[in-house]
């Protein structure tokens, strides 16, 4: 069973990952906070990480860097969710080692697709 | 007697001029040559000893080169003790034949030190107050009229170096004169008529008045062509002679000016003013000059500059000239450019901008109060100071940015280039500045220096960031909830959700396309507003520009599959690399593609090209002559309704939509091909379009190519 962190402080775009998630058959542990989500990634691994950018707490920018920090090679994927899309923001993800970017709205079925595309590689 | 040099030469000069020309006007109908030179004389070296002309101590003057070169006739010999000069001199010159030769053929001779000429054995000497003694200098200026030689100025001086290259300049142009009157003279002379009958003449018989008329009557002919109004009146003041100019200037024809009172030209008022000068000119001999008012015949008063010189016949004044100059013009002009020029520093001074004044010659010839206040700079102590002075002080400031002092170094110097920009200023306390630089030209054409202004736009950047942050929050704001709308829709529309009714399907479709509508509108603005507020930074890299069309394509085929539309590919093979950012590009031609998706009936065909131009004739021929080539062209040709003439110019412009858009109900929020526009322009390329109604549309841009970008 395929393992994914995610962590969104918006309640509904969270279900709606997590079902979209679910549905495909991977086992998911959600969070609203970044403190929380930073320490459960840390504990239990995932095998993958969706982070939303601003999340009360720890920002996911800085979930994702302390992860990859941590676990180096290791490190499970990250998925960055932006809500902006900038050219700012992928490169603060590109700078802590984020491996995708999704820019809000998206549709599940392409999240979907990018985290397949992640753990396949 | 050795004189010290007079302090100021230019004025002894003008007033040599002066006087010459005044003896010019008295002796122009002389017919006696000698005459002529004696009046030359007398004006060169002034009617008394104390008022003569400092450097000479000797004047001798010569009309007739002696058929022995070393000697010359003396027609007439000064010195400062003028009861013991001879009235007629002797010969005192011997000068070196080369010397003389060049007299004779015309030249200058200027001997500032005779003492190697005396070493030679030559004697050059002239009276003293009790015997002959040396000549230290001599000047010797040829007097020369229509080719021949007619006389010499000979100018001596006991000192070395007494003349200056003023008074020998001077000397040189009143000797042309001179050579006219003496050589007019020598004519006259043999004109005169011969005693017959033993009785004097007609010309020795003339009267003192008949010798004034004449005497006015060739003054008036010889003073027709100045530009000054001249009269000439006797003692009393009653007009003998007027010049043309006199008439004009006071309204009166000339041969009414003659036999009036000269104080009927002076206004009522300033009439004793007038006596006055003419009473110290009879009585001490002397011209004097002034500003006064002068009174035309038909009552009009104007300003007027007057000379008023005296004519001597011994000691005693037989004549004043008086020369007017109309000042009117001049003064109001000048009134009117000081007013102007305080009305123009007015304006500087109460300008919210700052502005600096750097003229030609890189000097600070103008800063305004605001300018003071933005630097914290005195002007006293930059105003007509280098620029280099000022950069120096703006060095030396740590609250001033590099960038102003740049940009003063930048562009002083620049005779053509008009420039604008931002600064920010301050450390604790940050002001934006923005800034322009202009060259200034006069209305002839002429550089007259640079101008840098600077306004405070720190309230402008102020409200341009609260503006961005709040289109971004707004922007961010919004995507959220759609991102649950939309995506709950996709999740439901996949079958993930469960079965769907197909009732419900189409419902849930048109939900579905509005969030879509909604989420590419919130798109485009914050694009838009990105794009207004210059913060889109390209990211460019070497791109075949095939990979733009190909991922532009991957981006509309849900729309053009929806449509059953079919897309023509006319993209030429090998296609040069450029230097483009993919991202942005792709979305222009996405958008293009959009739009003729849109108005291209269902089943109907888009066509996609892709060449190089090279020349304007490979550019299609409804091309606007701004296009530039070699470019890589890329077209997008719909069949739809085609745009009128009327809409075909703001086509581009922000939210703009046809009317017929509108009234057919097509959606879009009329940013798409502002932003293509935009993009396009940012890659330095051109776009524009070329459409007839109901025809179809075809929308062209280009990528500018360098020389050696294609093959």
């Amino acid at each position: 069973m395929t393992n994914v962190l995610i962590a969104e402080d918006d309640p509904h775009i969270q279900l709606l990952i997590r079902k979209q998630l679910e549905v495909a058959g991977y086992r998911v542990w959600a969070t609203l906070d970044g403190e929380e989500a930073l320490r459960h990634a840390l504990e239990q691994p995932p095998d993958i990480l969706v982070l939303d950018i601003m999340l009360p707490g720890k920002d996911g920018l800085e979930i994702c860097r302390q992860v990859k920090e941590h676990f180096g090679a290791k490190a499970p994927p990250v998925i960055i969710i932006s809500a902006r899309g900038q050219e700012m923001d992928v490169e603060a993800g590109d700078s802590v080692g984020a491996d995708d970017y999704i820019i809000k709205p998206f549709s599940p079925r392409a999240l979907l697709e990018h985290v397949q595309a992640l753990l396949d590689r | 007697m050795h004189r010290s040099k007079a302090p100021d030469s230019s004025q002894m000069s003008s007033e040599l001029v002066e006087r010459i020309f005044i003896a010019g006007h008295r002796i122009a109908a002389a017919d006696n040559p000698d005459a002529v030179l004696v009046a030359v004389k007398d004006a060169i070296t002034g009617p008394q000893p104390n008022s003569a002309y400092p450097s000479v101590d000797h004047c001798l003057l010569s009309y007739t080169p002696s058929s022995s070169t070393t000697l010359f006739k003396v027609a007439a010999v000064w010195d400062r003790q003028p009861e013991q000069a001879p009235k007629v001199g002797g010969a005192y010159t011997d000068l070196p034949d080369q010397a003389l030769e060049a007299i004779l053929s015309g030249k200058t001779l200027v001997l500032q030190d005779l003492s190697d000429i005396h070493a030679q054995g030559y004697t050059i000497v002239a009276p003293s107050q009790f015997s002959l003694t040396r000549l230290s200098s001599l000047l010797l200026v040829p007097l020369i009229a229509q080719r021949q030689l007619v006389g010499l100025i000979a100018l001596g001086s006991f000192r070395e170096n007494a003349f200056t290259p003023l008074e020998i300049r001077i000397l040189q142009i009143m000797a042309d004169e001179v050579a006219l009157w003496v050589s007019n003279a020598i004519k006259t002379q043999w004109a005169r008529p011969v005693r017959v009958d033993g009785k004097p003449s007609q010309a020795d018989a003339m009267t003192a008045a008949n010798r004034m008329t004449l005497l006015a009557e060739s003054a008036q002919a010889y003073l027709s062509l100045a530009a000054d109004a001249v009269l000439i009146t006797d003692p009393q003041q009653v007009i003998l002679s007027a010049n043309a100019r006199a008439g004009n200037l006071f309204g009166y024809s000339q041969p009414e000016l003659v036999g009036k009172q000269a104080s009927v030209l002076i206004p009522p008022q300033r009439r004793s003013e007038n006596e006055s000068w003419a009473r110290i000119a009879l009585q001490q001999g002397i011209g004097l000059r002034g500003e006064t008012e002068c009174l035309t015949k038909d009552g009009r008063i104007f300003p007027a500059y007057v000379t008023l010189w005296p004519i001597k016949e011994g000691d005693t004044v037989i004549a004043l000239v008086e020369m007017t100059l109309d000042v009117s013009k001049r003064q109001a002009q000048h009134t009117t450019l000081e007013g102007e020029r305080d009305l123009l520093e007015a304006i500087l001074e109460a300008s919210n901008d700052a502005m600096l004044m750097v003229d030609s010659e890189f000097r600070v010839v103008s800063a305004n109060l605001q300018f003071e206040a933005f630097f914290q700079l005195a002007r006293f102590q930059i105003l007509n100071q280098p620029v280099e002075a000022l950069l120096e002080r703006l060095r030396a400031r740590p609250d001033l940015p590099a960038a102003l002092t740049n940009l003063l170094l930048t562009f002083t110097a620049d005779q053509q280039t008009s420039a604008a920009g931002e600064l920010e200023l301050g450390i604790k306390e940050v002001r934006f500045l923005v800034w322009y630089s202009t060259p200034v030209y006069d209305h002839g054409g002429q550089l007259r220096g640079r101008l840098f202004a600077f306004r405070d736009a720190t309230r402008e950047h102020e409200v341009d960031r609260m503006k961005t942050e709040f289109v971004s929050l707004v922007s961010h704001e919004l995507r959220t909830p759609l991102t649950s709308v939309s995506g709950f829709v996709d999740f439901i529309l996949q079958g993930d959700a469960g079965p769907l009714d197909p009732g419900v399907r189409a419902y849930l479709d048109i939900v579905k396309f509005n969030a879509d509508r909604l989420i590419s509108l919130i798109n485009d603005i914050l694009e838009i507003s990105r794009l207004e507020g210059g913060r889109i930074k390209l990211k460019r890299d070497l791109q075949d520009p095939g990979t733009i069309l190909d991922s532009a394509l991957v981006a509309i085929q849900p729309t053009i599959e929806e449509r059953k539309q079919t897309v023509a590919m006319h993209v030429s093979l090998g296609l040069p690399e450029v230097w483009i950012d993919k991202g942005r590009l792709t979305q222009a031609v996405t958008n293009l593609m959009a739009n003729a998706s849109k108005y291209t009936p269902h089943g109907g065909t888009i066509t996609l090209e892709a060449r190089v131009v090279v020349q304007r004739s490979d550019l299609p021929d409804d091309t606007p002559p701004e296009v530039k080539v070699p470019a890589v062209l890329i077209g997008v040709h719909d069949t739809g309704m085609g745009i009128s003439e009327a809409d075909q110019p703001k086509i581009f412009s922000q939210f703009y939509r046809t009317d017929e858009v509108v009234r057919q109900q097509i959606s879009g929020s009329g940013l798409g091909l502002t932003i293509v526009k935009s993009f396009v322009e940012l890659h330095g390329g051109q776009v524009w379009l070329s459409s007839k109604v109901s025809q179809g549309s075809s929308f062209y841009f280009t990528i500018p190519l360098l020389e050696g970008d294609y093959d």
